[in-house]
């Protein structure tokens, strides 16, 4: 694979929100403002970021047995500084992200990238895989979260925009709204890449909710391994570990 | 604080139904949208969630309030808590394997899935940022996943009508289905009014 | 025996290690700078609520058992301008941060919410002007202002936290 391919097939091939459907939760619920999308993108492409640099570093180094509980505190490390660093230098995005902020260590994209991609490749791919998915990632919060405002506040980054702002569809920037502009988004898709893009599951793999949603006896992932690892190999002597750790 | 019955069952009801942690705060999305095909499995995985959640709850909130709080380790609180997520998960999981197969064998699959189910970290932290007492924190989690379980059941239903409907070809699949939780969303706007006029006066 | 077992469980604790070192070291950073932040922040509100203000100086409320636990803070102005109180309630869910700057007649200035968790809709009465505006110039007796309805529980804990204000405000200052 090129470099480039790497780096652009996040973004729409395999954007992780609108073909793969991985982390709806922060898409649906930081989308009420376009501010609040781009900060939500920045700060999981740090964390994506970082913790694919790291993992795909230390994959030589990480035992197979205990890599879920490494990602885990790689991840949540990554996401711990992410938020120190929006706390003291954007306190008003700190603010609406609220609770977000500190759940993108289970945002499911992140441990997908580093199971699937940075686990098995060098570092520097791993970073533009990480700038590509992060990419993708940022761009459907911001196309959701761009549509939701201005049709829900009638405005857009916080600019009034004049007729839509008085009379704006407050629905959309309540809990309804996010469902039905992501549902939106998504069936535009569809159309126009005529089922196509909804069709590729390659990511699917790297979701632990795949195993249960069906969708993954259908597509192995990269590596040809069915995602059954994910638990299946966790063994006594890990949670012992784990344990330790606290 | 003291214990004051109202304000649990206040914290409950509003956990489950205004607040519904799917469908309004959109914590624990992806098992919804991906688990909810069949009523056994939605079940299951409601019942795994609550479980785990009350657990989480009862193990996180003490450590946050004697351990973390008086070191000065709050910064910490991410990292602690998924890794205790994630311990007690394989913890109930070994231990129902060992003394109750019958259990294990209908919920054991979901287990693993909800490390990974922000609505469970997420209720812990909000637990602390909501400054509850520990009973307050539980009455929370029983609330949270008593709501989940009641999401998940009630979107199975439409699920399986779903697939007798016709949509248009674009909005086959997932549109469809985001559409319909759209619309249980909405429904769930009617509880606001149901306690306020309850527990208000 | 050293693959099986030592190395994973060194490595995880490897990683556990350097990772804390360096969320200790971050935060040892961005600490200073959020709690200058927050306070210059709440320095800004309080001198929303009182112009005249020439200064803020908190004042130690741990040792007085009279000021209910909701009052967190109280502040006191150095040309005498005032008082100002922050307490803490639990509404309809989560914490509601009620600010309340009261003159030394025991009247309150201005009433003012820092930050609440309530529910889009019923909630946001907590930061309209209709809601607050009546707080203004009332005294403890807090006459004619009431609950409001279709946001019972969200406005009464509000109420209720004032009225924890004027016991703090009793407790100190008469």
């Amino acid at each position: 694979m090129s470099k480039r391919s790497i780096l652009t097939k996040g973004i729409i091939k395999e954007n992780p929100v609108l073909v793969l459907m991985l982390g709806l939760c922060p898409v649906l619920a930081v989308t009420t403002q376009a501010e609040n999308a781009i900060g939500m993108g920045v700060a999981t492409t740090f964390v994506l970021l970082g913790s694919n640099a790291a993992v795909s570093m230390l994959r030589n180094i990480i035992p197979n047995k205990t890599r879920i509980p490494c990602y885990i505190v790689l991840i949540s490390s990554f996401t711990t500084l992410a938020k120190m660093i929006v706390e003291a230098y954007a306190y008003p995005i700190y603010q609406s992200l609220g609770i977000f902020l500190p759940l993108i260590t289970v945002n499911c994209i992140i441990f997908a990238r580093a199971e699937i991609f940075a686990a098995k490749n060098k570092v520097t791919d791993s970073v533009l895989d990480a700038l590509g998915a992060g990419a993708g990632f940022t761009l459907a919060l911001f196309a959701i979260a761009s549509v939701r405002e201005i049709l829900g506040s009638g405005t857009w980054f916080g600019i009034e925009i004049p007729w839509l702002r008085g009379n704006n569809i407050s629905i959309f920037t309540m809990a309804p709204g996010a469902f039905i502009v992501l549902a939106a988004i998504l069936a535009a898709v569809n159309k126009i890449s005529k089922g196509a893009l909804a069709q590729s599951d390659a990511l699917c793999a790297g979701c632990p909710n795949a195993g249960i949603c069906g969708k993954l006896k259908a597509a192995p992932d990269e590596s040809g391994k069915p995602d059954k690892s994910y638990d299946s190999d966790r063994s006594d002597e890990q949670i012992q570990q784990s344990e330790e750790q606290r | 604080m003291e214990f004051d019955i109202k304000q649990i069952i206040i914290i409950i009801m509003s956990a489950a139904f205004v607040n519904n942690y799917v469908l309004r705060q959109f914590l624990g999305v992806c098992p919804f949208l991906g688990v909810s095909k069949d009523i056994k499995s939605s079940v299951g995985m409601g019942f795994s969630v609550t479980f785990v959640m009350i657990m989480a709850s009862a193990v996180t909130w003490p450590i946050q309030r004697y351990l973390l709080d008086p070191s000065g380790l709050e910064f910490m609180q991410t990292v602690v808590f998924i890794l205790i997520i994630a311990t007690l998960v394989q913890l109930v999981e070994i231990t129902l394997k060992k003394f109750a197969p019958p259990i294990h064998a209908s919920l054991g699959i979901f287990l693993p899935l909800i490390v990974t189910n922000c609505a469970v970290l997420g209720l812990t932290i909000s637990n602390i940022n909501n400054e509850y007492s520990f009973i307050m924190a539980i009455a929370a989690a029983l609330g949270a996943g008593l709501g989940f379980l009641l999401a998940m059941l009630l979107f199975t239903g439409i699920r399986q009508e779903l697939a007798n409907a016709n949509p248009p070809d674009s909005f086959k699949g997932m549109p469809i289905t985001l559409i319909s939780a759209a619309i249980l969303s909405i429904a769930f706007f009617a509880f606001e009014g149901v306690i306020e006029n309850i527990f208000g006066k | 025996m050293f693959r099986e077992y030592i190395k994973p469980l060194l490595v995880v604790t490897i990683i556990c290690v350097v990772a804390s070192a360096a969320l200790a070291a971050v935060n040892g950073m961005t600490e200073p700078i959020i709690r200058e932040a927050a306070e210059a922040r709440a320095n800004e509100m309080m001198k929303e609520l009182i112009p005249e203000a020439a200064g803020f100086e908190r004042i130690d409320i741990s040792a007085n058992d009279k000021v209910p636990d909701t009052v967190t803070q109280i502040f006191e102005t150095s040309n005498n301008a005032g008082y100002v109180f922050i307490a803490e309630v639990s509404g309809f869910s989560g914490i509601i941060n009620v600010i309340c700057a009261i003159d030394s007649d025991g009247k309150i200035i201005k009433a003012s919410t820092l930050s609440h968790t309530e529910t889009q809709g019923i909630g946001t009465i907590l930061d309209q002007e209709s809601f607050l505006t009546p707080f203004t110039g009332s005294d403890y007796r807090l006459d004619g202002i009431d609950t409001v309805t279709g946001a019972t529980i969200s406005t009464s804990a509000y109420i209720g936290a004032i009225g924890d204000i004027f016991t703090a405000f009793d407790a100190i200052y008469n």
